[in-house]
């Protein structure tokens, strides 16, 4: 069992950035094309605004009540019935998350790369490795994360800067030519991609000076800050249109990187970003969830639970994507709202419940010490 | 109860070791060099309703320097197939080809007339859904030949036809400006935008096309045939609408932005002979004005241009026969740019220059208000200013013809 | 064919580093959880591999998801 501050805030803040990036940086620009066509970069930097405000709320949650787990936020909010209700729900969206992830990944590989291996070898290959990794703790990945973040940057710069010369400025104008709706619709579908509240079961580990806010913050803006440079890279060199389009488009954007016409033809390796953000994010994703199902069941130890959940994740993930085009409608129409319900809405009314008790607590002091005393 | 562990334990041990070196073995699904055949052409033509597909194909051991062309086997090899759609034409020509098809390197991608008068956009879907293709190859249309033949053709100088495509186009797109490129990624975004319609360069045979297909045609110094490059296309949504000729492709670079260099010429003033100039600069910007019904388009085309030549009796040394050439050269330009504009807004009736896509980027509004850009298009007023500034003569001063006669 | 090497390497694995240590503890709340969540992994590895349209749990989830998601959608444009 980890005890709690155990995670440097930098450590943290790097955990924090590879969740924020995630599977987002490979399927955003194309959702965020077809809706706000040439202004999918204000809606990118709209939607992590949008997830700007959950952190905010996760903060707060987080340094008001740090004695507790989310588990036991729940249970104190709404009583133990409630609570236990609540906290399946929590821990089954999370499930369902990594699940859904996984399907990600394994699907982006055999339409790019791999195509006559089955599917469910390559996310069978990956949830080993996943699984490996959170029975070896969160110490483990989180160090792992630091030594992989440097070769992350590395690339992305790779990615990024020679594309700079091959925007065309025209293919962002003209801006806002629809209005300010569909901006704020893709924004919408934008932050929905990036559950932040996940972070929110791991929060208890951090060493918590008073910096330990803003290194959760800081992440967030630091992993927004690659999406929407990468939205933005995708719709200056390609275009809306065809960014749109496209299944994975910063797979396409990789294919125009062409230094002095002597290194091209590199998108191989810049699957590496995609592939590591892709698993620490599952990684830490089936990590919150172990962590949530030990806390609702009041176990102890939850390594043993980890393989079995694990290889439930595999045949989650091959229940519930049958092909591409379900993937496509179903994120499109209808995940946005679900994983608000779980990001957004329930954290915003477990703070706000909280508040109130803390309030009436503290507005009846001899009230709340009897109450104190009898139980 | 220690001696089952102490067997079970190694055992583990060995399995997961195994399981690990799982890992390290290739891909599940590779495909080793040998296995493949890199095609780097592809030829699409009409015949009927079904589609001839022909593939270029390189010989590795054929093309490598080292071994030189011992053997005479062709660098290159050349397949056809037909079919109803491109990928059932290309499953088919598996049965004539030796290795599975590769196009990860393909270069040129050869368009012949009838498909480009049928509609490009059916036998694209295909190259661009493919993982396999990139989007850096350059598209063009066979004029006045099938894509076929030109791929049977060989080239002098490079051994793979293919490239010696792609390395003139490019060569020429950058110092002709007669010439012009267009990749797939640029196709596809001109063919969904609908205020610029796409260009493709166009292809022909010169020369005696039943004898550039032996490799001794490719022994003889003056080469028997040559595969030139010959204006554009233009396209209207899908469909060829007309032949562009060099000024007009010269015309469209321009208002492009696509140009590097180029070379044009004026007849001297007051004497026999011409003055050829260089453009080493040029910027076009297009401003719209949308206060009447229809719009009127300003077309102001900045360049900077050296003198290359002098065959005439022209003193170069006074200040005020510049200003007269600069005079000349905006003259020029300006009277091509109107004619070529004149051109297709009344007979070819389709707007490749991107008129329709600057009055949609300054006033959306008034772009969709616009039902069909193309018939607007017929009678908008463009009206042309060319801004010409001469710096450089090259490294003398006086031409030789005023020299000689002293 | 591949999910089986998956099913039976996920019984083997859990079945030799997890089990022991828990039998041996006498931990039976565990194990039965274990078991558990083993038995409905794999019964639904089963129905994906035997049956042609097997259920999916995104689609019930669409189902009570979609009102409200297009209410949601329908309040932004």
């Amino acid at each position: 069992m980890v005890n709690k501050d155990t995670l440097t805030v930098r450590t943290f803040s790097i955990l924090v950035i590879f969740f924020t990036i995630g599977t987002s940086i490979l399927i955003t620009p194309a959702g965020l094309a077809l809706e706000a066509k040439q202004d999918g970069w204000l809606a990118a930097i709209l939607g992590v605004g949008l997830n700007g405000l959950t952190v905010l709320i996760c903060i707060q949650l987080g340094k008001r009540h740090n004695d507790k787990t989310l588990i036991e936020m729940c249970h104190a909010a709404f009583g133990k019935w409630a609570g236990n209700v609540l906290g399946i729900c929590f821990v089954l969206f999370f499930y369902l998350l990594a699940a859904l992830m996984v399907g990600d990944l394994g699907y982006f590989l055999t339409t790019q790369n791999l195509p006559e291996t089955p599917i469910e070898v390559l996310q069978i290959m990956f949830v080993v490795i996943i699984v490996f990794a959170v029975r070896a703790g969160l110490v483990v990945y989180s160090r792992a994360a630091q030594v992989f973040f440097p070769i992350l940057i590395c690339f992305f710069c790779l990615l990024i800067l020679p594309i700079l010369p091959k925007i065309s400025i025209n293919n962002f104008e003209p801006m806002l030519e629809y209005g300010f709706m569909p901006v704020v619709k893709a924004g919408f579908s934008f932050s929905g991609l990036q559950e932040m509240i996940v972070l929110l079961m791991l929060y208890p580990y951090v060493k918590k000076p008073a910096s330990s806010n803003g290194g959760f913050m800081g992440g967030m803006l630091v992993g927004g800050i690659v999406l929407i440079v990468t939205s933005m890279g995708c719709i200056g060199v390609m275009g809306a249109s065809v960014t749109s389009n496209q299944l994975f488009p910063a797979y396409v954007l990789a294919k125009n990187i062409s230094i002095g016409h002597f290194l091209e033809r590199i998108e191989g390796l810049m699957i590496f970003i995609w592939i590591m953000s892709i698993v620490m994010k599952i990684v830490i994703t089936l990590d919150a969830s172990v962590i949530g199902l030990g806390q609702l069941l009041k176990l102890k130890d939850t390594k043993p639970f980890i393989i079995p959940l694990g290889f439930g994740i595999v045949v989650l993930a091959l229940l519930c994507y049958p092909n591409t085009i379900f993937i496509q409608d179903f994120l499109s129409k209808n995940w946005a709202p679900f994983a608000s319900i779980f990001t957004l809405f329930l954290p915003m009314l477990l703070l706000v419940v909280l508040l109130l008790q803390k309030k009436k607590a503290d507005d009846h002091p001899v009230t709340a010490s009897i109450d104190k005393q009898n139980v | 109860m220690m001696r089952i562990i102490a067997i079970i334990r190694p055992t583990l041990v060995a399995l997961v070791l195994l399981f690990a070196a799982l890992y390290l073995s290739a891909c599940w699904s590779r495909h080793e060099l040998n296995e493949l055949s890199i095609v780097v052409g592809l030829g699409i033509d009409k015949k009927g309703d079904r589609y001839n597909v022909t593939a270029q194909i390189v010989n590795p051991s054929q093309v490598s320097s080292k071994q030189g062309t011992s053997s005479n086997f062709s660098p290159v090899i050349s397949y056809e197939a037909s079919g109803i759609t491109i990928p059932e034409a290309l499953s088919r020509m598996t049965a004539k080809v030796a290795r599975q098809l590769y196009f990860s390197h393909l270069r040129i991608l050869i368009v012949g007339e009838e498909v480009a008068r049928s509609g490009i956009s059916k036998p694209l879907d295909f190259i661009a859904r493919n993982r396999q293709m990139r989007t850096d190859f350059y598209l063009v249309v066979a004029k006045g030949t099938s894509a076929g033949k030109i791929l049977n053709m060989y080239s002098p100088m490079d051994p793979i036809p293919a490239n010696n495509l792609f390395t003139k186009l490019e060569t020429s797109d950058k110092l002709w400006a007669a010439t012009g490129k267009i990749t797939l990624d640029k196709l596809i975004q001109d063919l969904s935008r609908q205020g610029k319609g796409p260009a493709l360069t166009a292809l022909e045979i010169v020369g005696n096309p039943t004898k550039g297909d032996s490799i001794s045609s490719a022994h003889i110094i003056d080469p028997v045939v040559i595969l030139k490059y010959a204006g554009m296309v233009a396209f209207k949504y899908d469909k060829m609408a007309g032949w562009l000729n060099e000024n007009d492709t010269k015309v469209l670079n321009y208002i492009q932005n696509s140009i590097v260099q180029s070379t044009g010429t004026l007849s001297c003033p007051n004497s026999e002979g011409t003055v050829s100039l260089q453009v080493v600069h040029s910027h076009a910007k297009i401003h719209v004005n949308t206060k009447g019904e229809q719009p009127e388009f300003e077309l102001t085309l900045k360049t900077e241009q050296d003198v290359t030549d002098i065959s005439c009796e022209l003193d170069i040394s006074k200040p005020e026969t510049l200003v007269l050439l600069n005079h000349l050269a905006n003259k020029k330009l300006e009277s091509m740019l109107e004619n070529t504009l004149h051109k297709f807004q009344t007979q070819v009736k389709t707007d490749i220059f991107g008129f329709g896509d600057e009055l949609h980027r300054s006033d959306p509004k008034k772009w969709h208000s616009i039902k069909d850009w193309d018939q607007t298009f017929e009678k908008v007023k463009i009206n042309v200013h060319s801004i010409c500034t001469i710096k450089r003569i090259g490294t003398t001063v006086q031409s030789i013809s005023t020299e000689t006669k002293k | 064919m591949w999910l089986w090497v998956g099913i039976i390497g996920a019984w083997g694995w859990v079945c030799t580093v997890d089990v022991p240590p828990l039998v041996r503890q006498r931990k039976v709340k565990e194990l039965m959880l274990i078991s558990v969540i083993m038995i409905v992994m794999t019964a639904g590895s089963m129905t994906y591999i035997y049956m042609s349209r097997p259920p999916n749990p995104l689609v019930w989830l669409g189902i009570w998801i979609s009102p409200y998601a297009r209410a949601l959608y329908s309040l932004m444009s």
